[in-house]
């Protein structure tokens, strides 16, 4: 099995966020930003979602073929803007409110993103659905990426 | 106003443009970054071609999204429609656009948007836990705030 580069594993670490493409029941493709999360040591992206957006989590469960473009620089701290195109199999797990791994992607979510949804009393009455998540689990399958984030020229493949 | 020209109009307001997705021929969506342009008098947006897609035409995805460099301030559009080829590029004929995410405009509406959008995804999680058969698990908040505390103070 090939490795994941580390020019690559850069840009993994570093985005704040990427696009999670799925395909729905007609075959259209659906485009969301996400906050992913790469697991070295199962070399595959975690991303989440509460269980009050599960469009994403239906697609998947009907067919597992998903995308995950890094494509936004924005906060990473990265010199140039180099692009990432994951190509992979999702799956899904049941609803979790923590665990483990919840427990990592919360951490870097938070220190990604210093404001967001909070703990107060009202968010926990009303949007206790977004504490509820799913996990959604990448194993790339195919990994493109531009080092110059110029996504039209030929990119640099690698198989896994 | 055409849907094309109202596509094109919002995404210009993103630093980094938009991203395309369609579907390959293996069944696995790809997704690029694109600066579309209208044509075909606003009715459509044409991309540029990537040197490596080999494919061109089916149902296709138009997204934009934007954070600050905290992750917040979220903005985001979606665009749903079909793809063709022009032989100058990727031709997107939009079939349904809207707003995923807005923090611009009058106040009020964004606070009517914000309530439905609350009330719909309340619907949509116990119509999830439902139709999987699942119970909502116990939230362990007094671990949640602590662990949020210890993020946020590294």
């Amino acid at each position: 099995m090939n490795a994941v580069p580390a020019e690559v594993m850069s840009v993994l670490t570093a985005y704040i966020t990427a696009e999670l493409t799925t395909v729905s029941q007609q075959g259209q493709p659906v485009t969301v930003p996400v906050l992913p999360l790469w697991q070295s040591r199962h070399q595959r992206v975690m991303v989440t979602t509460g269980i009050g957006l599960p469009h994403k989590i239906y697609n998947i469960r009907r067919t597992p073929k998903v995308s995950v473009l890094y494509s936004d620089p924005t906060g990473s701290g990265l010199d140039g803007e180099p692009a990432v195109l994951i190509q992979g199999d999702a799956t899904v797990s049941a609803v979790t409110s923590w665990d483990d791994e919840l427990a990592e992607w919360y951490s870097v979510a938070w220190q990604k993103q210093t404001k967001g949804i909070g703990t107060d009393p009202i968010t926990r009455k009303y949007m206790s659905w977004y504490y509820q998540r799913v996990k959604i689990h990448v194993v790339p399958q195919r990994i493109r990426w531009w080092p110059d984030g110029d996504m039209t020229t030929s990119p640099k493949v690698v198989k896994l | 106003m055409s849907l094309g020209r109202e596509i094109n109009q919002a995404i210009i307001t993103f630093e980094y443009g938009a991203v395309l997705a369609l579907v390959e021929p293996d069944g696995y969506p790809v997704a690029v970054r694109c600066r579309p342009e209208p044509v075909n008098d606003g009715q459509a947006l044409r991309i540029r071609r990537p040197a490596w897609l080999r494919f061109d035409s089916g149902p296709a995805c138009l997204m934009a999204h934007s954070h600050d460099k905290h992750g917040w301030k979220l903005r985001g559009l979606i665009a749903k429609g079909t793809t063709t080829s022009d032989g100058m590029g990727i031709v997107f004929m939009p079939a349904q656009f809207r707003w995923i995410m807005r923090n611009r405009g009058n106040p009020v509406g964004l606070m009517r948007t914000a309530l439905r959008s609350l009330a719909k995804s309340r619907e949509d999680a116990e119509g999830y836990l439902r139709r999987t058969g699942q119970n909502p698990p116990p939230i362990p908040w007094r671990t949640i705030i602590a662990a949020k505390k210890r993020a946020r103070s590294t």
